[in-house]
């Protein structure tokens, strides 16, 4: 049973691949989106949601994976040279000397969070005496890869200070072989007594964190060689410090205003009520930069998708199972007419169905001659032009009372024929005759919801698909549109499933989502389709999200809960907050969308805009009651 | 091996066991249990009170310690049985001594997270053993991650002196320590925990090698022993601290009553762990789930050839997750208990990651009409002597 079969599977490449495999499954294209600021030295925050690339962005300026991109270029690997060009452009490597930058990479979710609770300051003092000799054992492994000098060689790096350089806590050692074993043995002590479940001892304390003081001023020799990469400390995973661990460290790191580069990352629920707040983002001394975020604005989803389609190429050259060069090569984005036929008269038997009754009215002869033509050549884009006409018709029809009863142009529909109405058309299809939507290269990147996890998980389902394919010798290893929806429908009903299991308030999230989705799809699917394509997300106005928000004592225990639930879906991405700006009628607010592949599994189109303003109640009912409660308020029962 | 020769039983021969454990000495009980909704717990206590009530024994103190936990997401159900079972077994227990109750939770409040409180709580019932002659821990209704540390926790206190590697070490002192086990591998399975809490708690004791960055070069060995509806609890874990290149050798339930459990166990956890990591046929260790001391012996067996195996490379991690049922995890417990470095220093390291559940759900209907199996493990003691 050795074998890796799925390597889409490998969901955590950051942490849990080799080095080498690191760098074959890295997209450089994310170095493209960071901001030019984000390589000045001070602190720079990075937030995402997990799996969306904070870890995989630091670990790509570790010295180990530094060197492999380094080392690639000679050997001119076309793969790797992409990488290499992006990180010169970066500075992290220099063209003819290698790597510039000392990546001392470490992760706060070794157990900071677990140290005991003693006297405040103690408290305090262990976590930087641990933190300190970590950053110290880091640094020195560090320095000893970039160097290429074996582990257990440490003795020939020589270590030098400044002379106006104090220390209270590290040892001014001049071998790195003798700081090691300091560092070494001061962990091994703290945790002696940490698992000795002893308590009332005395542990290690430091009265600040010395370790940022200590990488700006030491220099580091090998061979009479000044070692001149600049350090980087990468501290991923602060969201696994208690808060108030993570506060003083922020705090601390901001008054010592480090000289050198430091990357901070967290995921967003680190961030507690200040995600549904939209706190502080900005600070002089110190730079957020959210993942998602670079992902935004009108260019965001291309360059997004760009980089998906990068990464997932990169997956596919890891087996060789299926022979394609790239994985949208694998995925058809077109159906067969025959594949549909059943799906596409159905689609027409509906439309004669509900245009039946605007027979004989002139107003409407010449749309309905026009469908009667369309019909005649049935295929997807013709059964997609039906329900356009079926959407104006339906239009039409509500604004009768207040338009003169003239009849309607063929040119008429084609101007009222937008993109919008199209996809709306799309979504109505395929929620009545079946007819597929989710599918193709474009909205498999738009169903990640810039979430790189989120892609992997989904790709991996239509991997199966195309394996099977391809063992069972099919002459054509391509999915057609319908096995793709089938196998997307599969993995997103296991995600929705897997709610309760993987969230720690997994199930009020799953039922505040069915809540919401069946709200969603109650306005998207009205027959004159009023927020075309259609409603996926709900928005809570800038009072509503106050009172959430707010901590007064007239707070009742429910509203807590949402919050705690609103947070923990908006942390992990399944909801996607996004502000909305006061107009003249309404005041401004915060829209929360689903996440786009939950819109899969609740059969609601992909696109982000449409919206309905809902209360705090409402939420707090679908918490509690899921779509039951939804429905209710849909008939007024509520 | 310091349980080479052990004391297990279960179902009547349990009382013959008792008989000639409590016969003609004077006890001080300690009777350490949790409050919780499993009924087996209620089972396991009326056995050892009956054999406790024959005439002649001797008992000069006897203190019930109930451990409450901080509320766990309940149906109204299970909450209702919760409360009812605690008054039930200190009505029970009222013959034989008094009762109290520890709270485990009580640090949570102060928002240093779950691992903190199970720390402190821990602590506090280890300073609770002091002064007993017989030490009892029913595991029926305690979560998995607090009967592993109080297992390896109270072995700890009572066998200082394990390294020596002669059984006799485990007479500490003549206190004898059993575990009780109510096992029902049915209801186990059919006991659903969700909303695993988002980080992964190491079982206190057990912290250091997967946190040191001193031990982060070392290679890792993980030993996931397989459960049913486990597969979320085993992806967060290995998700969040087990490296692709680890070692990893899942351990199966086998024998076991039903015969099809580890082919079936292997298709349950087929994409969570066999496609995506790659585990070599030959890693799969099996063993008998009705006797953890064949669990005990199979891991320890394992580890301790991983241990002399990787010294060469500088040192091991060995990383056991126990995710079975109660009597196979009391098994890894003695093992982990065992191989577990006394002294600083090692070059070698055992952890226990577990991803606490938040919410358990189980029709009432089940817990009532189970009927479990009392077993007992002697694991210290005069036998040992």
């Amino acid at each position: 049973m050795a074998y890796k079969a799925n390597p889409f599977l490998e969901r955590m490449a950051e942490r849990s691949t080799s080095d080498h495999e690191f760098v074959r499954q890295f997209s450089p294209r994310v170095l493209d989106q960071l901001p030019e600021n984000a390589f000045d030295p001070g602190i720079h925050v990075f937030r995402s949601a997990p799996g969306g690339g904070k870890t995989t962005l630091l670990r790509a300026f570790t010295p180990s994976v530094l060197r492999a991109f380094w080392n690639a270029s000679s050997r001119r690997t076309t793969d790797l040279s992409e990488s290499l060009q992006r990180l010169v452009a970066r500075g992290a490597i220099a063209e003819d000397s290698g790597p510039a930058v000392l990546g001392i990479f470490l992760s706060c979710s070794s157990g900071y969070a677990d140290l005991p609770p003693a006297a405040q300051l103690a408290q305090e003092g262990t976590f930087r005496a641990l933190l300190d000799c970590r950053v110290v054992l880091r640094t020195l492994r560090s320095v000893a890869t970039i160097t290429g000098i074996a582990p257990d060689a440490l003795h020939q790096i020589r270590l030098a200070y400044p002379p106006e350089a104090e220390f209270q806590a590290i040892p001014r050692a001049e071998s790195a072989d003798d700081l090691y074993k300091w560092a070494e043995s001061l962990e091994q002590g703290v945790y002696a007594q940490l698992d000795g479940l002893v308590s009332g001892t005395e542990i290690m304390s430091h009265v600040r964190f010395e370790s940022l003081l200590w990488l700006q001023a030491i220099k580091f020799y090998v061979g009479g060689q000044l070692v001149s990469q600049r350090p980087l400390l990468m501290l991923d995973d602060l969201h696994a410090l208690r808060r108030r661990q993570r506060a003083l460290l922020i705090d601390e790191f901001i008054s010592s205003r480090p000289q050198l580069l430091v990357w901070l990352a967290e995921r967003r629920i680190a961030m507690g009520d200040e995600l549904l707040s939209e706190g502080a983002r900005e600070g002089r001394e110190l730079m957020y930069h959210s993942l998602e975020e670079m992902w935004g604005g009108t260019k965001g989803p291309h360059h997004f998708a760009g980089f998906a389609q990068n990464v997932l190429d990169r997956r596919l050259r890891l087996q060789d199972v299926v022979e394609a060069g790239s994985f949208s090569q694998c995925l058809q984005e077109e159906s067969s007419t025959r594949e549909l036929e059943e799906r596409i008269v159905a689609g027409i038997d509906a439309f004669r169905k509900s245009a039946s009754r605007f027979q004989g009215n002139a107003r409407y002869t010449e749309w309905l001659d026009r469908a009667a033509r369309i019909m005649l050549q049935p295929n997807r884009d013709a059964v997609v032009d039906l329900y356009v006409t079926r959407i104006l018709l339906s239009r039409q029809e509500g604004r009768k009372q207040l338009s003169l009863e003239l009849a309607l142009s063929a040119k008429t529909l084609e101007e009222l024929d937008s993109s919008q109405v199209r996809a709306a058309a799309e979504i109505f299809l395929h929620e009545e005759v079946g007819l597929p939507y989710y599918f193709g290269i474009d909205r498999l990147c738009q169903m990640a919801t810039t979430n790189i996890e989120e892609l992997l998980f989904l790709s991996a389902s239509l991997f199966v698909g195309i394996q099977a394919k391809q063992i069972l010798r099919n002459p054509e290893p391509l999915l057609t549109p319908v096995e793709q929806e089938k196998l997307i429908k599969e993995a997103v009903t296991k995600k929705r499933q897997f709610i309760p299991k993987n969230h720690s308030e997994g199930l009020r999230a799953q039922r505040l989502l069915d809540g919401i989705a069946a709200h969603c799809r109650d306005r998207t699917f009205l027959p004159n389709a009023p927020y075309a394509p259609g409603v996926t997300g709900v928005r809570l106005s800038q009072t509503h999200m106050e009172s959430l928000v707010s901590q007064s004592e007239g707070m009742t225990e429910k509203r807590g809960v949402l919050r705690r639930v609103l947070t923990e879906c908006a942390a992990e991405n399944l909801l996607v907050p996004r502000s909305s700006q006061e107009s003249t009628s309404r005041e401004g607010g915060t829209v929360f969308y689903l996440n786009r592949s939950l819109c899969a599994y609740y059969d609601l189109p992909l696109q982000y805009g449409g919206w309905q303003d809902v209360s705090v109640a409402d939420l707090m009912e679908w918490m509690e009651r899921g779509p039951a409660a939804a429905r209710q308020r849909q008939r007024g029962l509520v | 091996m310091l349980w080479s020769n052990y004391v297990f039983e279960r179902g009547l021969r349990v009382h013959d066991m008792w008989d000639r454990l409590f016969h003609g000495r004077t006890l001080k009980l300690l009777y350490i249990t949790g409050i919780g909704f499993d009924l087996r717990s209620q089972r396991v206590l009326a056995e050892i009170k009956s054999s406790l009530a024959v005439e002649g024994r001797a008992l000069s103190a006897a203190t019930m310690l109930k451990l409450d936990f901080r509320p766990y997401e309940l149906s109204g159900d299970l909450v209702e049985l919760t409360k009812e079972n605690s008054a039930t077994m200190s009505a029970q227990f009222a013959a034989l001594g008094h009762s109290e109750t520890l709270s485990i939770s009580e640090y949570e409040q102060l928002e240093l997270g779950s691992a903190v409180a199970l720390t402190q709580g821990i602590g506090r019932v280890l300073e609770r053993t002091e002064g007993y002659t017989d030490i009892v821990l029913d595991v029926s209704s305690l979560p998995r991650v607090v009967y592993v540390a109080l297992i390896t926790g109270i072995l700890r206190k009572l066998v200082p002196d394990k390294d020596t590697g002669d059984s006799r070490a485990l007479a500490a002192g003549g206190v004898n320590f059993q575990v009780l086990v109510g096992e029902d591998s049915a209801l186990d399975s059919l006991i659903l925990a969700e909303d695993p809490e988002n980080e992964v708690m190491l079982v206190p004791g057990f912290a250091g090698p997967l946190h040191a960055e001193s031990a982060e070069t070392w290679p890792l060995v993980w030993f996931p022993i397989l459960g049913e509806r486990r597969v979320n609890q085993l992806q967060k874990i290995m998700m969040a601290l087990i490296p692709s290149s680890a070692e990893i050798c899942p351990v199966l339930p086998h024998p076991s009553k039903m015969p099809r459990r580890a082919d079936n166990l292997l298709i349950e956890y087929r994409e969570a762990l066999f496609d995506v990591r790659t585990i070599a046929m030959s890693n799969l260790m099996y063993a008998d789930e009705s006797n953890p001391f064949e669990v005990y012996r199979q891991l320890l067996g394992a580890m301790t050839r991983y241990r002399e195996t990787m010294a060469i490379l500088g040192g091991c991690r060995l990383v056991v997750s126990p995710l079975s049922s109660k009597l196979m995890t009391v098994g890894a417990a003695l093992a982990c208990f065992e191989i577990r470095p006394s002294a600083s220093g090692a070059k070698f390291g055992i952890s226990i990651p577990h991803a606490e559940p938040k919410r358990y759900a189980v029709e009432k209907s089940d817990i009532v009409a189970s009927k479990p199996e009392v077993t007992t493990l002697l694991l210290t003691g005069e036998a040992f002597a």
